[in-house]
């Protein structure tokens, strides 16, 4: 009996098999690779504006006689619809492949989209099976998709989509600007109390000079300093000092330079040049007559790389002074961060609420509901442990009398 | 399914089982029974003989007058097989000049040429034609004597053959060099060189009906599970059938699963590796005419080993082993997991990677499934084409093969660069484990066909699908998955490493084998400590 | 009956309960405790497996007193014919139920790399796998386990592992903020996750050859299933936050997506499936089992194998029941209390009678 229960069933499943051939499968020529992604909103209709950079693996081709190098290595499309996936839809209309969110690495928000609100976006990423998580986040304050179509081949990368990856992935080197992509976005959304950042894009001029002397323009694209969100909606920008302002709260400044004044004369403007070499910092709440208030503990230690003229470190007290100077100028900059997230933008980017949660649980049920209230006055203590650890192969300067 | 498959053969088998249950113990020539019994007389045995063989031309049959007795005698012997400086020495000279009043009683006759006149160390008396033309045919001369119903069987066995030398399939750096040759006897000598030990059993019996070969089953008394011993020999005994010319003959006869792609059935060209086996508690089955020597129970895991492995040191032979396993799921999976990658998930392949694939799959006309099938089958030809043919030739259609062949199709846009790179990827690993090749090409294809329908998910369904199948599978009801299923860790020390030697104390133990201390304990070296 | 002629080791004992134990975090789609316990979701899980664990002792002992018949052998002699007779048929039926859920479960993770292909063929193509193990017998299933679940989790840690550095463990901070109230609520559905390995267990203990060998395996193989699970737990609620961790369908196949390995490999995606379809393998089996063995028990057949067609017929047709994920989800939650805690209560209750009955196979 169950001899021919089972021949049956593996004759039709056979048999299905045979007359539907692969039902999901999709050769890779046919899928049109996503490699960057820009969503704007448009002024007039209130439509959704999706611009795509996908990839020609052609163009890409190594060693081949087909002299592929001269084609474009990206092909730009963009679409409008009611919503992301309305443009999208009508997108493939023209693609002819199946789109492929696997690879993308950028999505560019213009800033009247991510003012409107960031969330239906972010829904789309996490839930579509496409799209990944790792995707990185970049609000620019005009048009994003303009950067796509002014900017269609890399500079040191052919694909812009991975050069700029991999720039904003190195934001740890000059510590201008955050690293967000949408996973952060989303389980800060998961958390509550704490609003997102994402990092800032911009196209900029660039002058040059060509060989026949002639003065032409170039647009060039910038990642710098960061955008504010206040829930899923864009409140405000961060300019570079204030964005590390930002970074040594979380404790994610990597190297970079401060710049301080020598505390001698006879240096003239030149400033002394400080790298930093590692920082850390911590939130911590406390209470006081029954508000919360938090302590920023900020240490870092830098290497002296650049000194002026008529430095003499060997007296006592230079290395302490720099080492204040350098301790206020981290201060000032995580104060206008603190200025402009509290007072301006009134949003908790740090995550302030949380740690108030995490430490005082009860009282925190108390004021959970006038948090929004609250945040924008609370007390901030910052204390700054900076240090300077080393003065690379030479101590005092050598240069001519 | 499989199952399925295996009932539906076991049907068309019905008829064949039936008959030869009804058989003999041990298969007989099917002599007439007038031909059977001896004559007293010699012309009437000659006459039998020369019947029996009809007109074949190395029959040699030597009519004589034992001394000046006048008694007549016949020896008859295959020209050939036997060894003529014997026969002429050893028996005709001393039978045909013998002078001595040796004849009083014609009743002992016999008894008087055993004991006195014939130098020959091996004697028989036999009283069964049948007897008499299976000495013949081994080699052996036969005496007649007239006035006894009684002929001698004696041993003259010589015949040209292969010396032995270095084993072909089992090639080692390390290690004895000498490997089986096509003669029992010398097969047998070699092992017992290896294992000097009365323990070593050896039992003989014939197969095959009109073949007459030679069996000998050899295990070790104290470590060989009686059981399984018994089972080999009622195995080997059921197998009635008219030859057996090499030992895959009989492998087919007695594996467990025969419709299992997977062999369990193991065998071996080196003498080393068959004594080290026997001294695991396994059974050698030697076939005459063969150097291959089958080996029982066999287990997965010996695939992975080769015999090297324990004469190098155990650093390189477990890293070697962990490379093994890697290029048995290479050479099985990476076609399906490249074409389930490319068409299913290239959300798995690596970014950069990515491109590369889609750029070299552009304009290529086959879907990627068909490249590989295309590509697999035509390996498939090439490695056939190359075995066969001699070697000089063989190398030359390789090289046309690997070279221009791939070359010219990645050149003309047929097949991708990618792919040739993958199906190379698998023809190098496909020869890393000789004893798996010809299941890894079918296990191979239908991981293919599979994982081109269902993506990852299909190739992870097969893959856990054929590990249901190992789990299931026994060899001479020993578990085929020993030491991982069931685990057994004393086991697993040489699987994925070989653990140095002073570490593998015991023998492996499961169901079928006794297991049991190979050495003392703590014999771990050490420096000597200073007093 | 037919269970003396399959017997199985104490390693494979083990085994068999990590498969339950562990199987279970991929078949259980979103956490259902967090829902509950919020922050301290880990807390139910590790408090349910410690419940569980004990139990399984229980089971043990009670096991040792009928030392060659299952639950549904012995039900009617400790609690009396028709009660018992009864409850082994719920016990029966609660798994057919959970198969199809199961089987559900499974096809509709794989629908999401296979959109286009019908969800009945995935799971027939389960059944099938699961019909093969089945008819090889239980010896088999025993073996694939002994080796699929140390290499499951090996990938599970490796996974872990790899997504161990994005995640800031400090969110987990404060622990109990609200007291153990709501771990406990988180509790009526994490037990009876916990309990199915054991559940399982009362089924096959008698092919134990050595039954002393079962108190060991309970205690070794509950807890660290459970040691597993909480610090997935505890990892993905860290990762994910608690809302996101409650409203993914799969929080642990988004975790690995995400990871990066040597910033090469990213997304562990391939991990994932083959995590999820070897999970699947043995739960689906260790569901599927207890409802075709205690169904020949209960019918007093001779043997078991006739059934298993038609039962993975009848599992795969359930498993089309529910219209969505939705609706399967909440199926999902809903035999928890429904069928598994009931069941798992009935285990001290059983024991208890039998103590006091002083019932015993001679």
């Amino acid at each position: 009996m169950t001899k021919k229960v089972l021949a049956v069933c593996s004759s039709i499943l056979l048999f299905l098999m045979v007359s539907s051939g692969c039902w999901d499968s999709v050769e890779l020529d046919r899928r049109a690779i996503i490699s960057a992604a820009a969503i704007d909103l448009e002024d007039k209709t209130g439509r959704i504006k999706v611009t795509l950079h996908i990839t020609r693996p052609n163009a890409l081709a190594r060693g081949t006689d087909g002299g592929g190098g001269q084609q474009e290595p990206v092909w730009v499309v963009s679409s409008a619809g009611y919503s992301l996936q309305d443009a999208l839809k009508s997108l493939t209309t023209y693609t002819g492949r199946e789109l492929f969110w696997g690879d993308n690495r950028i999505l560019i928000l213009g800033k009247k989209a991510a003012e409107k609100g960031i969330f239906p976006f972010i829904d789309f990423m996490i839930r579509d099976e496409g799209p990944r998580s790792r995707m990185l986040l970049l609000v620019t304050e005009g048009e994003a998709g303009k950067i796509l179509t002014t900017r269609t081949e890399g500079k040191l990368e052919r694909i812009v989509g991975i050069e700029l990856e991999r720039l904003v992935r190195n934001y740890t080197s000059a510590s201008r600007s955050v690293l967000v992509d949408l996973h952060d976005v989303i389980s800060k959304f998961s958390r509550g109390i704490i609003s997102p950042v994402a990092s800032r894009i911009e196209l900029v001029e660039s002058k040059m000079e060509g060989d026949g002397g002639e003065k032409g323009s170039q647009k060039e694209i910038r990642v710098d300093g960061a955008a504010v969100f206040k829930g899923d909606k864009l409140a405000g920008w961060l300019n570079a000092p204030e964005t590390r302002g930002y970074l040594w709260i979380t404790g994610d400044v990597g190297r970079g330079v401060i710049l301080v004044k020598p505390p001698w004369k006879g240096g003239g403007t030149t400033p002394v040049n400080l790298n930093i070499r590692r920082a850390s910092g911590i939130i911590k709440a406390k209470m006081k007559d029954g508000k919360p208030v938090i302590v920023i503990e900020v240490s870092e230690e830098s290497e002296l790389e650049v000194l002026p003229r008529g430095a003499d470190l060997d007296r006592p007290g230079v290395i302490q002074s720099l080492e204040r100077r350098q301790a206020t100028v981290i201060k000032n900059e995580i104060k206008a961060c603190l200025r402009k997230a509290q007072q301006e933008y009134k949003s908790d980017i740090f995550g302030f609420g949380e740690e108030v949660r995490r430490q005082f649980p009860a009282e925190w049920k108390k004021i959970e509901e006038e948090w929004g209230e609250i945040y924008p006055h609370l007390e901030v203590a910052v204390q700054v442990r900076a240090k300077i650890r080393g003065t690379g192969l030479l101590v005092n300067p050598v240069h001519p009398e | 399914m499989l199952k399925l498959l295996l009932r539906k053969l076991r049907f068309l088998n019905i008829s064949r089982k039936k008959s030869s249950r009804e058989r003999k113990s041990q298969p007989s020539m099917n002599l007439k029974p007038q031909y059977r019994r001896l004559s007293e007389n010699v012309e009437s045995n000659e006459r039998k003989i020369r019947e029996i063989f009809g007109k074949s031309p190395d029959v040699t049959i030597r009519k004589f007058s034992i001394g000046n007795s006048g008694i007549n005698a016949l020896l008859v012997h295959l020209d050939g097989m036997s060894d003529l400086e014997i026969i002429n020495d050893n028996i005709l000279r001393p039978l045909m000049q013998e002078d001595r009043k040796i004849l009083p009683d014609r009743k002992n006759t016999l008894e008087c040429v055993i004991r006195k006149s014939v130098n020959i160390d091996e004697v028989v008396k036999v009283d069964d034609m049948e007897e008499v033309i299976d000495g013949i045919l081994m080699g052996d001369s036969a005496l007649f004597i007239d006035g006894s119903s009684e002929a001698l069987i004696l041993n003259t066995k010589s015949w040209e053959h292969r010396q032995v030398e270095v084993p072909q399939t089992e090639i080692s750096v390390r290690g004895p060099r000498e490997g089986f040759t096509e003669v029992l006897r010398v097969n047998t000598v070699l092992l017992r060189r290896k294992i000097k030990s009365p323990d070593l059993r050896m039992e003989t019996m014939k197969l095959g009906r009109r073949t007459r070969t030679n069996i000998v089953i050899a295990y070790i008394k104290e470590l060989a599970d009686e059981e399984i011993v018994e089972e080999v020999r009622r195995r080997l005994k059921s197998v009635d059938m008219d030859a057996v010319l090499d030992s895959g003959y009989l492998e087919e006869f007695i594996e467990d699963n025969p419709l299992s792609p997977f062999p369990t059935v193991g065998n071996t060209e080196a003498p080393d590796k068959l004594a080290a086996k026997l001294l695991e508690g396994r059974v050698g089955i030697f076939v005459e005419g063969t150097p291959f020597v089958l080996v029982v129970p066999y287990l997965f895991v010996e695939n992975l080993q080769v015999r090297e492995d324990y004469y190098s040191r155990p650093y390189f032979a477990s890293l070697i082993r962990a490379i093994r396993f890697l290029a048995l799921h290479l050479t099985i999976l990476s076609p399906a997991l490249y074409v389930a990658m490319s068409t299913f998930h290239p959300a798995i392949i690596p970014p950069g990677l990515l491109v590369t694939m889609a750029a070299a799959h552009e304009e290529i006309p086959f879907p990627s499934y068909m490249e590989a099938l295309i590509m697999g089958v035509v390996f498939e030809i090439l490695r056939e084409a190359g075995v066969r043919l001699p070697r000089p030739v063989g190398q030359a259609v390789s090289i046309v093969g690997a070279l221009i062949l791939g070359e010219a199709a990645t050149r003309a846009g047929i097949i991708s660069d990618t792919m040739v790179l993958v199906v190379t990827l698998t023809a190098i690993t496909s020869f890393v484990i000789p004893s798996l090749t010809d299941v890894s090409v079918i296990l191979r294809l239908t991981a293919l066909i599979i994982g081109s329908i269902l993506g990852i998910f299909g190739i992870v369904w097969y893959y856990i699908f054929i590990l249901i199948h190992l789990a299931s599978l026994r060899s001479f009801g020993v578990p085929y998955m020993y030491p991982l299923m069931p685990f057994e860790l004393q086991g697993i020390k040489d699987v994925f490493i070989r653990a140095p030697w002073w570490n593998m104390s015991y023998r492996p133990e499961t169901s079928g084998l006794k297991g049991g201390r190979r050495m003392l304990p703590g014999l771990r070296p050490s420096p000597a400590k200073n007093k | 009956m037919f269970q003396d002629r399959e017997k199985i080791s104490g390693h494979q004992a083990l085994m068999l309960i990590l498969a339950g134990g562990i199987g279970n975090i991929f078949v259980v789609m979103s956490i259902p405790a967090v829902k509950e316990a919020g922050r301290n979701g880990w807390l139910s899980v590790l408090l349910g497996y410690g419940i569980a664990a004990v139990l399984g002792l229980i089971l043990v002992k009670l096991g040792l007193r009928f030392p060659r018949k299952t639950i549904v052998q012995y039900l009617p002699k400790v609690l009396g014919t028709v009660p018992g007779k009864f409850l082994g048929l719920f016990y029966i039926l609660g798994w057919w139920g959970m198969t199809g859920i199961i089987y559900r479960e499974n096809a509709e993770l794989v629908r999401f790399f296979l959109p286009q292909t019908p969800v009945i063929l995935i799971s027939v193509f389960m059944a099938l796998l699961v019909v093969y193990a089945m008819r090889q017998g239980f010896e088999v299933f025993a073996r694939t386990a002994e080796l699929l679940v140390p290499v499951m989790i090996i990938f599970i840690i490796f996974g872990l592992v790899a997504v161990i550095q994005e995640i800031d463990f400090k969110t987990l901070l404060p622990v109990l903020e609200n007291g153990l109230g709501p771990v406990i609520k988180g509790l009526q559905y994490q037990l009876p996750y916990a309990m199915e390995t054991v559940l399982f267990m009362a089924l096959w203990l008698p092919c134990l050859s050595s039954q002393k060998n079962a108190a060991r395996a309970v205690a070794l193989g509950v807890p660290a299933a459970g040691l597993l699970l909480t610090v997935m737990v505890a990892m993905t609620i860290a990762f994910l936050g608690t809302e996101l961790a409650s409203h993914l369908v799969y929080p642990i196949y988004y975790m690995l997506r995400y990871a990066l390995v040597g910033y090469f490999l990213t997304g562990l995606e391939a991990v994932f499936i083959i995590l999820w379809l070897t999970s699947s393998y043995l739960e689906i089996l260790v569901f599927f089992y207890p409802g075709v063995i205690g169904l020949a028990q209960w019918l007093n057949l001779k043997d078991y194998k006739p059934l298993i067609m038609p039962m993975a017929a009848v599992t795969v047709a359930l498993s089309m029941v529910p219209h969505n994920v939705v609706e399967m989800l909440a199926l999902d939650s809903l035999k928890n209390p429904t069928i598994l805690l009931p069941l798992s209560m009935l285990i001290p209750v059983t024991w208890f009678v039998a103590v006091l009955r002083k019932i015993r196979e001679d």
